[in-house]
Order: C-alpha cells, then structure tokens, then sequence
C-alpha cells in the first residue's frame, strides 16, 4: 500500500486508537465513581485489554447486593449459658440458613454482661437477677455450642457462614468489677482459644463456617474513657482477633448539634474505642427511630477521615426493636428505641455513602438483639 | 525509490511513532490512577472469603491515604492481619466436605458453675448492674431482693424523653426463674430521676433529684 496516495490514513488510525483509549478511560472512570458509592459489596474486578477491549468478569456472589440490606440476624443478651440451650439457639439460625437459597453471612453477638474477676477467674456477671456469673472458660463452652448447633443444623450448606462476636460491655458493676487491661487480655485469649477449637477440635473445623471475634458493649456513659481504654488496650496486647464494639456514643454531634464533643467530652479518646485500636470495629448501635445514632456514628467516621486520613469501616448496625419489645421499654417518638433493623442499615447506608469522605461502605450485616429464653 | 517515496515513508514513521507515543502516555496515565479497590490485594480475594473480603478491599484501599501518621497505619495494618486471617480461616478444601455427625451440645465445666451460687440478700446498687442501657432510661440506682417467694428488682431513675419523668422499671421473676415480668411505671409526679433510699417489706421509698418523696408498692405495683 503506498500511503503518499492516501495521506489520511495515518490520522484516520491516529483518531481511532486514540478515541479508543478515550472510551476504555471512561468506562473505567465511570466503574470508579460507581465503586465509590457502592464498592466494598462488589468486585472491581475491571480488566481492560488494548488497544479496544473491555472485559467485565463475571459477579462473584457478594453476601450484599448494593443499596439492599442483608438479612439480619439475632444477638442475645445471654441469660443462661446452659448447654442444650444454647446449642438449640445456633442450631435455629443454622435451619433458617439451610431453609433459605444462597450463601447467608451472619454476625451474632452473645452478650455476657459486664467483666468481673472473682475467685481467681476472669468473668462476666451475665443477665440473670439473681446473677448468673459465669468464667471465660463456661463462656468459651457456650459460644462453642452456640458455633457447633449452628454448624451441625445449616447441613449441606456448606456456604453460609457464623461469625460469633463474644460480648462483654464496660459497665463498672458493684460486685467484683473489673473493667480492666487484665480482663481485656483474657478477653482476647478466650477469643484466640474459641477459634483454635472451630479450628482443631471441631469437626473438619466446622467445615470453615463458624469463627469468633471479641465484642464489647462500650457506652460512654457506663464508664471512664480511662477505664475502658484500659481494657481495649489489653484486648489489643493479645488479640489476633478483632473486637466488634456494639456500643452507642451517647452526646457525640449529631447533625443539628454538631458542636458537641461525646460524653467523654473528647472526641479523640471515643475514636479510639470505636475505631483507632488495632482490633477494633464497629457494629454501631443504631437503634433510635429519629435516626439520631446513624447521624452520630456517620459524623465520627467524618472525624476518622479529616484527623486521621482513614474513614471508620463499619460491619453493620445493631439495633434493640426485638429486646425492647420483649421487656416494654421501646420508648416513643424522638426518643423510640424501637428502629427496625433494616430501616437502621438504610439511615447509615445513606448518610455514609452520600458523602465522599466516608464513602464504601457495604455494611455487610444487620443484627437486632434480644434476650435469650424471652 | 524516488525521493517522494522516501518522504513519505519518513512521515508515516513519524505519525506512526507519535501515535504509539499517544498510547504509551495514555496506558500509563490509565495504570497510573487506578484506583485502590482493584488493587493485586482485591483481584485475588476469592469469593468465599464472603464480608472478609469486603474488608480487606476496604482496608487496602484506605492504606494508600498519605495523609496518615505512621502508627495510624500500623493499627490499619493489624485490622487487615486480622481481617486476612479470618478469611483464611473459611478456607477449606471443598473436597473434603461430607456429611456431618448429630452433633451433642459440650458440657459445661461443673466445678465452675458451682462458684456461683450466693446467697440472696436485700441490696441496693449503684446504677443499673448493666442490665438497663442508656437508651431505655437513666437508672440511679437499684433496689434487688426476694418477697414472698418472687425475686424484685427495681430500677430508679427517669426516662430518657426530652422532659425526662420519675420512673422505676420493675422486674419480677420467680424462683426458677420460668416467669419474668417487666413494666416501666411512672410518678404520680415529676420530682427529677428517682434514687432508691429505703425498702421496708413490700413499700420503696424514693427520692426525687429536685425533692420530695414518692412510695412505690411491689404488691400493688403502683405507686401509693
């Protein structure tokens, strides 16, 4: 071909490679500003092949569809730790899972009460009147029970997956009270030991389905910053787990106060209970209907973004519609403590995505607590 | 090849080199600014890493922030450790699944669960013992015994409404602890959250933070 008889060619091809780079770099920028919003649930798995091919992979199953909640799942304030029990409850949830299509990811978070330390053993005082204090060794058996019931009913799903937030709160308690590094560091131990036996002495390791994190109710008006911060640090000194807080920050801004400073009147030491120590996460309590905690929690992650160059990555919301609804105490108007689960995950799901700062977030999991046995 | 032919092979080099010029630039600025979540981390997470896997992405994305001190990401790089090893943790060879046993609940280790029986006694505590959270109510404090065979406990203070009002949360259970019962009962009057400071048989006295006294009756379950 003698391109001097035809002088456009070269800028005909010219024009082509470059409006195809210029249609792949959209492309890509549009799937950018997408995953911005809705990211973390999806694969981003984008691969571009030049000079004009676009390949979009196959979705991988995502335990979220973006902008859906994910199916919440039930915690327990856990009034007894009797073993049948509570292998019956795991053993519930596991049923629901095998009864229900695809893959269910769940976080439930057994909730012991407040620490103790007595007789030479680390504890909690549970939720019982009369009191129904139990060790970390008898706490360990019953969330191995909970994890087994699960496992052993879910069947032949092998997809569905239990994640067991072991749950303590910094609640400084009249008898034998022990908000402290000591306890946080038993705390993590016990956490590291329940998952050596899911791992080792389950069967076929629970085929990889259950696995254990620490939790902790942390509300700023049960405690000291001091106190608390002495705990999660002694978490932290053991951990290999994280530790889910499922507290609320009561006095933190909210949208029309956003002058306030927390209840601990810094700002700085809740961000370090909620997000700044290595271990921990949050599953933030969202439980008023006015959306008054979503507010809280997303002006925190804002705080996260601007101090500390990082936005707050939240599991997902806790609410307490089924507890309050068992004992009549949900409260009414402004102050209604009875948010529905989903309707918490949308008040989150918008105030964090809707802002660049604070953007990504999936909020993999919805969990409504309630009291065991009730 | 006539001096023509030659120039005009010279141009369609050079046209040619500027071109691929264009498209080296342009494959660069692409790689350039892609963006963290599909960074090598996030390409080679498998499906069954399930919400672990959301975490990882996230967290490996938020570790390309400059803007953050070195022990912030030191902390960020223990929550991927973690977020890593529970994903690892699912991972189980597929082929050696099969079916699973009639699980039996493990027993609970006994000589520890002896520890705690106590003796029931009539006490009042601070606060609420954790049992009632912030948002349900601010509870000053608390009265717990055992009356006629029932097991009480009641917890004073106020709601948690914009104008708060004296309240106690009553629990009454029975000895096995089969039967609970729960109710929120308010004052007669708003005399401020309400603080347990006498139990005589059936009748608690309380006291109002702004003064005044009111009598709440366990038997009746209302206030006198």
């Amino acid at each position: 071909m003698d391109i001097s008889t035809r002088p456009w060619i070269p800028f005909f091809l010219s024009a082509l490679l470059i409006a195809g780079i210029l249609w792949i770099y959209t492309g890509v920028r549009e799937d950018w500003q997408q995953q911005s919003v809705f990211a973390a649930a999806q694969s981003t798995n984008v691969k571009n092949y030049l000079p004009l091919v676009s390949k979009q992979p196959t979705p991988t199953p995502t335990p979220v569809p973006a902008n859906n909640p994910p199916l919440t799942a039930p915690s327990y304030y856990m009034t007894t730790v009797d073993s049948k029990t509570v292998f019956n409850e795991g053993c519930a949830l596991g049923k629901r899972d095998l009864g229900l299509a695809g893959r269910q990811d769940s976080v439930v978070i057994l909730a012991f009460g407040y620490p103790q330390y007595r007789n030479g053993s680390y504890g909690t005082r549970g939720y019982s009147y009369p009191a129904n204090p139990v060790t970390t060794s008898q706490i360990a058996v019953a969330v191995e029970n909970f994890g087994l019931g699960y496992w052993t009913c879910v069947g032949e799903d092998f997809d569905s997956h239990l994640r067991i937030g072991v749950g303590t709160n910094n609640y400084p308690g009249d008898n034998y009270t022990s908000v402290s590094a000591g306890h946080g560091k038993a705390w993590a131990q016990m956490v590291n030991s329940i998952n050596d036996w899911f791992v080792n002495q389950c069967e076929r390791g629970c085929d990889g389905q259950v696995d254990a994190v620490g939790a902790s109710d942390i509300e700023l008006s049960w405690n000291s910053a001091s106190a608390t911060t002495d705990w999660v640090k002694g978490y932290e000194s053991a951990a290999r787990y994280p530790m889910y807080n499922f507290g609320a920050i009561e006095g933190c801004p909210y949208l029309k106060n956003p002058g306030y400073t927390c209840y601990w009147g810094d700002k700085e030491k809740v961000w370090y209970v909620i997000w700044g120590s290595a271990p921990v996460q949050p599953v933030p309590e969202t439980y008023l209907v006015s959306g008054i905690n979503a507010e809280q929690w997303y002006l925190m992650s804002v705080y996260s973004y601007e101090k500390h160059g990082q936005k707050i990555q939240f599991v997902g919301p806790m609410t307490e519609l089924k507890a309050c609804e068992q004992r009549g105490g949900c409260g009414s108007g402004d102050k209604s403590i009875a948010n529905p689960p989903e309707n918490a995950w949308k008040q989150l799901f918008s105030l964090l995505n809707g802002d660049s700062r604070t953007a990504g977030e999936a909020l993999p999991f919805i969990t409504d607590i309630r009291y065991l046995g009730e | 090849m006539t001096p023509q032919r030659q120039d005009s092979k010279r141009t369609f080099a050079l046209v040619a080199l500027a071109v691929m010029s264009i498209l080296v630039v342009s494959v660069l600025v692409l790689v350039n600014t892609q963006p963290a979540q599909s960074s090598q981390v996030a390409t080679l997470i498998p499906a069954s890493a399930g919400s672990d896997g959301v975490m990882i992405k996230e967290l490996s994305s938020m570790l390309n922030s400059r803007k953050m001190s070195d022990e912030d990401r030191k902390s960020l790089e223990t929550k991927l450790e973690m977020a890593e090893r529970l994903a690892a943790q699912r991972q189980v060879d597929p082929s050696k699944r099969g079916p699973k046993p009639a699980a039996q609940p493990i027993n609970q280790p006994a000589e520890l669960m002896s520890q705690s029986n106590e003796p029931i006694q009539d006490e009042v505590l601070e606060g609420s013992e954790g049992l009632i959270r912030p948002s349900e109510a601010t509870v000053l404090n608390l009265w717990q015994g055992e009356r006629n065979g029932l097991y009480y406990q009641v917890f004073a203070g106020a709601t948690v409404e914009d104008q708060p009002q004296s309240m106690v949360i009553m629990v009454q259970t029975n000895l096995d602890q089969s039967q609970r019962k729960q109710q929120t009962y308010l004052a007669p009057q708003n005399i401020g959250a309400l603080r347990v400071v006498e139990v005589k048989d059936m009748r608690v006295t309380l006291s109002g933070e702004n003064g005044g006294q009111v009598v709440f009756n366990l038997e009746s379950q209302s206030f006198e």
